[in-house]
């Protein structure tokens, strides 16, 4: 094979390469949205309804919708507000993953209770369970 | 988050892309030393194949350095280093072993990058010290600098034989200040509550240091007869001060602001003007117009399929590794290598942009912002002098272009971002559900 088709296949070769090279890239970069298509900001699957709303001022069956990522407790910069005295200031996140919801507690004083057994660090949180903060009782519905 | 550092993560994603990446440039750089000639030695392939396994080493260390941040910017940075290192070598051999320095020294200090600042939002606590150094550092090129590429003006300062252009780093830090200023004056205004994606216009009074900093950059810049890189402030300012506020009322301002200051500066300096003209009708400027016409000719001559690597005539193009080379490209991959490199660009503008938007600290959000324009601006302004689309100002194409600080300082722009989008991915919420999925993460 003479060197000017060589040259004349490489340069070919070059640029096919060089569009693979995108090609793949583009797959990866669509492989890499889909995989975190649940963005914290997102609104995801279910409601916490109130059930016991203690000084909160709450009504009971007040509900709440909820974020991939939502924290609860007293301040004012939690997704979800509970002004109540046995309630820390960030006293919880509820996180969604692909295994459905979980729950962890962010070292409250009063602790983060699922259907009355208290959470060490965190639990799984399944539908129609009862998530008590402090005196404040929620359930979790779909 | 501290202990993300114990962790060891092999970036699948991005070893698979430098390898396709290893075998481009390898095979380019093939191609090359068979034009020249006619045969293929095996140790004239050694500088590429020291490249391709300094960013294999590089992607190793990342994994354990930063094991969760983006893994496709660098690959993409690998390719359009590797498609600079061969035109260059091609251009000038002598030059090329000298950019291969600074590549390799590039993925060291983006490796550098990664373990010092630890924490990003470290940067942020000395904002005017980082804006003073990089006006020190160009205030230093007035006084004491050198004149290496004959432009008749002092932009380098020397060190022991090697040269810098501050004003590479310069950019660098003004958007370290930018950031910072924005974030913390936006905070400030809402009552410290951070709001994501709705950030809040501040009056006037606020915006004041920020017109001060870049002002004064200007000045320098002007001073230093260096248009492209004030054309780049500018961009960075306005891009900055719309994603700090939302308000598209500002690159409005901006860009009359700019049009008005272009039409004054065509009055008032000769150089502009001359840029200007010889943008117009480069046949007409027999001295000004020479560069463009033989980048035209260049681009003409490359076609769709170009000339092919070593077999164009670039060099007959005046500085062809720097300024131009994006004909000198253009003559030998064609319209077909030209379109890749430009979307190579776009993915690496959109990743940065995608780690913005991702970011969660306000800081960090603007940080990253900021830095991904310094690349878009960059590649605007200086692809376009070359095609003729705007008036000619130099500025080096990232990444592609010969220039050792050029390349150091990017370098660095990559570390930062890879680190913010490091921290983006070990938020919170990541990081429990890994957690809760059972993964050895940062045992």
């Amino acid at each position: 094979m003479s060197v000017d088709v060589a040259l004349f296949l490489g340069r070919i070769l070059f640029l096919v390469l060089l569009y693979l090279f995108l090609l793949w890239v583009v797959l990866s970069l669509g492989r890499d949205l889909r995989a975190r298509s649940a963005s914290p900001e997102e609104a995801a699957p279910g409601e916490l309804v109130v059930v016991e709303p203690a000084e909160t001022g709450l009504q009971p069956d007040d509900a709440f919708p909820l974020m991939a990522e939502t924290f609860l407790g007293r301040s004012s910069d939690n997704t979800i507000e509970l002004p109540d005295a046995t309630v820390s200031g960030r006293h919880s996140r509820l996180v969604h993953g692909k295994k459905g919801w979980l729950v962890q507690d962010l070292g409250s004083t009063n602790g983060t209770y699922v259907n009355g057994r208290r959470v060490k660090s965190q639990a799984s949180l399944k539908y129609g369970d009862i998530l008590s903060l402090g005196g404040v009782s929620m359930k979790l519905v779909r | 988050m501290q202990a993300a550092l114990g962790g060891y993560r092999t970036r699948w994603m991005e070893l698979s892309a430098l390898l396709l990446a290893g075998v481009i440039v390898c095979l380019a750089f093939a191609l090359l030393r068979d034009a020249q000639n006619g045969t293929v030695r095996p140790s004239m392939m050694v500088p590429i194949v020291l490249y391709v396994l300094a960013a294999f080493g590089t992607s190793l260390l990342l994994g354990r350095l930063l094991p969760g941040a983006d893994q496709l910017i660098f690959p993409l940075v690998t390719v359009l280093g590797g498609v600079g290192l061969v035109e260059i070598t091609r251009l000038s051999p002598q030059l090329g072993d000298r950019q291969l320095l600074w590549l390799v020294v590039g993925d060291a200090v983006l490796l550098a990058t990664a373990v010092w600042p630890r924490n990003v939002n470290w940067l942020r606590l000395y904002k005017y010290t980082w804006a003073f150094i990089g006006f020190a550092l160009i205030a230093l090129t007035i006084v004491h600098g050198s004149d290496i590429g004959n432009t008749g003006y002092r932009r380098w300062i020397g060190f022991g034989g090697v040269y810098l252009q501050p004003v590479e780093f310069l950019k660098i830090f003004m958007v370290i200040f930018f950031a910072a200023y924005l974030d913390e004056k936006r905070e400030l205004l809402a009552g410290g509550r951070l709001v994501l994606g709705r950030l809040r216009l501040p009056p006037f009074q606020y915006l004041i240091p920020l017109l001060v900093m870049w002002g004064l950059s200007l000045l320098l810049l002007i001073r230093q007869n260096d248009l492209g890189s004030a054309l780049l402030f500018l961009g960075i300012f306005l891009a900055m001060l719309y994603v700090g506020t939302s308000r598209g009322i500002y690159p409005i301002i901006g860009l009359a602001l700019f049009i008005f200051g272009s039409v004054a500066s065509y009055f008032l300096f000769s150089h502009v003007r001359l840029r200007t003209d010889v943008w117009l009708d480069p046949w007409k400027y027999a001295a000004g117009g020479y560069q463009i016409i033989q980048g035209l000719f260049a681009l003409a001559a490359g076609g769709i399929g170009g000339q092919g690597l070593g077999q164009g005539v670039p060099y007959y193009i005046p500085v062809a590794s720097t300024d131009f080379i994006w004909d000198a490209l253009g003559e030998e991959l064609g319209l077909a290598g030209l379109v890749a490199l430009v979307v190579v660009y776009v993915m690496l503008i959109f990743r940065g942009l995608d780690i913005a938007v991702m970011a969660r600290d306000g800081f960090q959000k603007l940080l990253a912002a900021g830095l991904v324009s310094v690349f878009a601006v960059q590649t605007i302004v200086i692809i376009g002098g070359n095609t003729r689309l705007i008036p000619l100002t130099g500025v080096p194409l990232p990444f592609l272009s010969y220039g050792g600080s050029s390349i150091v300082a990017n370098f660095v722009i990559v570390g930062l971002l890879l680190k913010v989008s490091q921290t983006v991915r070990r938020s919170a919420w990541t990081a429990a559900e890994e957690q809760a999925t059972g993964s050895r993460e940062g045992s």
